[in-house]
């Protein structure tokens, strides 16, 4: 009992001292814990590879989210969330020398938007599911409707069928009228020679049809 | 009628060819024109590195091991079944840690590592998940880790200390003054399993079993195995074994008291490419298939093929040759030293066809030389590209020189030499291309060394006169160029000719600075034209110079150090001063390799645009902040630079855009009667008509970037994207008009709305839809080739250099000259029969009722 009181005693001092480390070169070193979880509070189970200032150290998330990185000096630091699936916002953290085991920290949901202030240890959700691939346009009806050629098609498939059908009701007059203009449009180069003709006040020499 | 149906049939194309439109993969083409080479990362395995076998399921294997330590940071577990990575792992906490080892602990399945940053870490062994990390006194030079026999504690050393933890949870359990001691295990080259025997015969390239089969393990020449490990040993005697070798190949075996059979083979020099090139590899022959190809069978056999093609439904094969789809990749791995061949299309895709083993004696590089020279029409780029399949690898240290020459495709080696005796250090190795005949290699270089002197390699009659012919191409002569980098130095020369000594044409120190990438223009890109047209009917001209570079260049950290401490201590001053307390700290960088100064706005990265003909610098621009992981990485295209570098204080990756123009032609400065004043001659020695006007922008990106491409195509008429490798491990592709640096920052004027350019935004966001690796991750990648195909449309990208390998065919401005592998030749055979049909019908119809009309 005693020696487990003493271990857990150790334990609980060695990982104290892990909160305010000393590094190396006598600058105090400050910890950055965090968690992923999604949006309902569920731990991010997934190992997600998470860089502090884009890889100088680099760590991985725990089955219950959860990550550290030791050793960290004064300064801004960048924390990034790497996973393939689920977006995750952008931490960054300030460490004062005079107050390293109190961060500041804000978050950007995505690199460039605004900035929101968040706390320490830092709790990063996982914002959306990332979508790499686009819903496979099959065949369907409705494509072949919507295709601009096909709407001309069908406008001429339906002035063919109605067309006939404008006739039978219109003037005799009209309808020879209207048979002598599609003639001349039949011989675009009479028709041409009919233009300039007229442009030059020529002699009409066309010849007439004669009403019925 | 006619026409209605002409359309009705047209309209159906149209319809059947609308996935054009899509620019994102969908979920089914996802590894259907592109693939991974994932790699266990570690490079080739020491006789005292972890080898394990977890659960009966899968290999753990990495350059490190308990007490001896690796220098790839990378665990990995490969499947036994079929040697496919279930997981990786890089098992350093920092950029800096070069550093590590690991222990397996059977019992519980854990793995434990200790990095050069004291932090000790247990993962679990089955899927790589990490179970819990402490952090130990720096310093301490922690080497060595050992478990108690039931796995309970794990206890790690150094020289002086001893730290012991409880291996489930990672707390703290003692210490005590002493170290491990250290026992190296020797390597084996025989193993007993229950009595079964087996060992590795004397040449190292076979398995002997008991009954004294051999069994061959299918290692390329001049490889051997180095290490036999016992993975499982079972109650029958049979037993697993992993055969590392010294070129990094892992084997797989599994012995029975009679026989021996080799499972798969993991090539892991792949997971350090340091140089790659894709060639045409269409009507892939092996050397004895020439002669096999003009029996008549054959014939007969192949004109067979090509009919049956014809009904065939899918994209065939014929088509991938026709279109230039049949690429081989050739990769030199640096570490392994040995080049691979691989194919990137058809059932053996992503498969090493052949592996060509180099002299790997300590101190020699490796350099595969592939192409031509600066062409005499070098006004369209540099047309150093070439047709031919031979490429020549050349080795060389300080005073020896191998050359070998082999059919890129297969790997039969032509022709070789060795131990060709060196005046001096070579400097330059410039690629010269032999268009001839019979056995000679195809494929030569100009070798020039550090005395000025120049060697031909390889040495016969025909290369000195090809390289003769080289060199009086052009009546300018021939120059070229050397970096060294330890003086920060660059200078060019002329070569007369090969008897003669180099001529100095110039050169330029950068003092205060050292040399941190080098990057030339892309060999055998194709412009398609010189001029851009502007939104006022205007002509931009390129600045298409073949001999331009760039050299990045870094401040010296003794320089940054001076400079921070008299900042330092103007800003204590200062501070004092005023009562003021100090602004707030910048972003903390590494100590060592930085390219960064701490100082604010101190100007640390350069990035020099050089000509290497005069030696001069042409332009140079400089930023500030930057750090130097990752390495600043870039690219040239035409007339454009890019480049990408971190910035410490804004904490984002930068990306700078260069375009460079020669001048700029009004709209009705070149008609009919008009003829423009621009100089029809260009020569890099004229100080200044060879200047470029540049045009620079910079652009902020989400993540870092560790190397950029830009695709390339058959004719250069094709949009040009850059493609990003990002540190997120995703490889991103971007229109070059979205980083144009004419986009401007004001409104927008009628001809620049009309030209296409959009406002100038500093963010450029990075969107999933235009990954090209989708969800896969490619970890670590430090360079991205890319290649035409002989469809304009289509361009293959391949990025190599961490631990692993990615290869795709895309289509920078949409697959605009192929019908998408989507497109549904039956329903398409079925419309145009159908509507035969109707046709027939009707015709049939009109003619009875106009008949009929007729009686009436």
């Amino acid at each position: 009992m005693a020696t487990d009181t003493i271990k857990a005693f150790v334990s609980l001092f060695y990982i104290l001292m892990a909160g305010s480390l000393v590094s190396a070169n006598g600058v105090a070193a400050g910890v950055i814990h965090g968690r992923l979880q999604y949006p309902d509070k569920r731990p991010f189970m997934e190992s997600a590879h998470i860089s502090l200032n884009h890889d100088e150290q680099h760590t991985y998330s725990r089955s219950d989210g959860s990550f550290t990185f030791f050793n960290v000096k004064p300064g801004v630091h960048v924390v990034d969330v790497h996973d393939q699936l689920y977006h995750f916002s952008q931490i960054k953290c300030q460490f004062l020398e005079e107050s390293m085991d109190k961060p500041t920290c804000i978050e950007y949901i995505f690199p460039g938007s605004h900035k929101l202030e968040t706390t320490h240890p830092l709790v990063v959700n996982a914002l959306a599911s990332i979508e790499y691939f686009d819903a496979k346009r099959g065949f369907s009806i409705l494509s072949i409707i919507k295709n601009p050629m096909v709407l001309m098609m069908l406008f001429s498939v339906g002035m063919m069928y109605f067309m006939p059908k404008m006739m039978e009701g219109m003037d005799p007059e009209e309808k020879a009228k209207f048979k002598q203009q599609m003639a001349m449009q039949s011989d675009p180069q009479r028709m041409i020679k009919e233009f300039f003709g007229d442009a030059a006040g020529g002699k009409d020499d066309t010849k007439t049809i004669p009403n019925k | 009628m006619m026409i209605c149906f002409a359309m009705l049939i047209r309209s159906a194309i149209l319809v059947l060819l609308l996935p054009w439109h899509i620019q994102a993969l969908t979920y089914e083409e996802a590894g259907v024109l592109d693939f991974t080479v994932a790699t266990a990362g570690h490079g080739p395995m020491k006789p005292n590195s972890l080898a394990a076998l977890v659960k009966t399921e899968c290999v753990l294997t990495s350059d490190a091991g308990a007490e001896m330590q690796g220098s790839s940071c990378y665990v990995a577990c490969r499947s036994l079944q079929d040697g496919s990575l279930k997981w990786r792992r890089n098992v350093c906490s920092s950029i800096r840690d070069d550093r590590f080892n690991v222990l397996y602990e059977p019992i519980n399945e854990r793995l434990f590592s200790i990095d050069s940053s004291s932090i000790i870490r247990c993962w679990g062994a089955n899927d790589g998940s990490l179970l819990w990390e402490q952090p130990l006194p720096q310093d301490e030079g922690w080497t060595s880790l050992k478990a108690n026999n039931e796995g309970e504690a794990i206890q790690v050393a150094s020289k002086s200390k001893v730290h012991v933890f409880d291996a489930s949870n990672g707390d703290f359990l003692s210490q005590r003054a002493g170290g491990i001691s250290v026992n190296m295990r020797r390597p084996e080259l025989s193993l007993d399993c229950r009595g079964q025997h087996t060992s590795l015969d004397l040449s190292c390239t076979k398995i002997a079993t008991n009954q004294g089969d051999l069994v061959d393990l299918g290692l390329a020449p001049d490889d051997q195995a180095d290490d036999l490990r016992l993975l499982v040993c079972q109650d029958d005697s049979s037993a697993t074994l992993l055969v590392t070798t010294v070129r990094g190949v892992s084997v797989i075996a599994s012995c029975t008291t009679s026989s021996c059979k080799i499972g798969w083979t993991a090539h892991e020099g792949l997971s350090s490419v340091s140089q790659a090139i894709l060639l045409d590899s269409s009507h892939k022959l092996k050397h004895n298939q020439v002669n096999n190809l003009l029996h008549f069978k054959s014939r007969l056999t192949s004109q067979w093929n090509r009919i049956s093609s014809f009904s065939a439904l899918a994209e065939t094969e014929t088509n991938n040759h026709l279109f230039g789809f049949i690429k081989s990749a050739l990769l030199l791995s640096s570490t392994s030293h040995a080049v691979y061949g691989m194919d990137t299309i058809g059932e053996h895709r992503a498969q090493v066809s052949f592996v060509v083993n180099l002299p790997n004696d300590s101190g020699t590089k490796h350099v595969m030389v592939h192409g031509a020279a600066n062409g005499p029409r070098g006004t369209h780029g540099i047309q150093g590209g070439t047709l031919s399949k031979q490429v020549l690898i050349v080795s060389h240290s300080a005073d020896q020189l191998h050359w070998n020459c082999i059919d890129g495709t297969t790997g039969y080696t032509l022709s070789s030499k060795a131990n060709v005796h060196l005046s001096s250090p070579i400097v330059q190795i410039l690629p010269v291309s032999t268009s001839s005949s019979s056995d000679e290699c195809q494929q030569s270089a100009m070798v020039v060394l550090k005395d000025g002197s120049v060697l031909a390699a390889p040495d016969s009659e025909q290369v000195v006169k090809a390289i003769g012919a080289t060199l009086s191409l052009t009546q300018n002569g021939f120059y070229t160029h050397a970096i060294d980098r330890e003086k920060a130095l660059f200078e060019t020369f002329w070569i007369s000719s090969l008897d003669s000594k180099l001529i100095p044409t110039g050169s330029t120190s950068f003092i205060n600075e050292r040399i941190v990438h080098v990057a030339h223009p892309m060999r055998d890109e194709v412009i398609s034209s010189p001029s851009v047209a502007v939104g006022d009917d205007s002509l931009l001209l390129k600045y298409i110079n073949p001999h331009l570079m760039v050299i990045v260049t870094a401040r010296n950290d003794s320089m940054t150090t001076n400079k921070l401490k008299a900042s330092l201590a103007l800003e204590a001053a200062a501070g004092e001063g005023s009562g003021k307390q100090s602004r707030k700290p910048l972003g903390v960088t590494v100590d060592d390799g930085s390219a960064a100064s701490t100082i604010p706005d101190e100007p640390n990265l350069y990035v020099n645009i050089v000509d290497s003909v005069s030696g001069r610098v042409l332009y140079r621009i400089s930023h500030a902040n930057a750090v130097a992981n990752p390495r600043p990485a870039v690219a040239i295209s035409e007339n454009w630079i890019y480049y990408t570098f971190s910035n410490a204080k804004t904490r984002r990756a930068e990306l700078g855009v260069l375009s460079l123009y020669e001048g700029m032609i009004d709209s009705k400065g070149l008609t009919a009667f008009t003829a423009s004043d621009q100089s029809q001659v260009f020569s890099s020695l004229d100080a200044r008509e060879s200047k470029p006007l540049v045009l620079a922008k910079m652009y902020s990106l989400a993540r870092p970037i560790t190397a950029i491409g830009v695709t390339m195509t058959h004719r250069g008429i094709s949009n040009h994207r850059l493609v990003l490798a990002g540190a997120d491990g995703q490889l991103y592709n971007i229109d070059r008009k979205t980083v144009d640096p004419r986009r401007p920052v004001g409104d927008l004027k009628e001809a620049e709305k009309k030209e296409g350019l959009v406002q100038y935004s500093e963010y450029i966001p990075m969107i999933s839809f235009l990954s090209l690796s989708y969800n896969q991750t490619i970890e670590n990648v430090t360079g991205i080739i890319t290649a035409p195909t002989d469809l304009e449309s289509q361009s293959l990208i391949l990025a190599f250099g961490g631990p692993d390998l990615f290869f795709s065919r895309t289509s920078p401005s949409r697959g605009f000259d192929l019908l998408p592998a989507s497109f549904s030749r039956p329903l398409l055979s079925i419309l145009v029969v159908g509507l035969l049909l109707v046709l027939v019908i009707v015709k049939h119809r009109v003619s009875r009722k106009i008949r009929l009309s007729g009686w009436a």
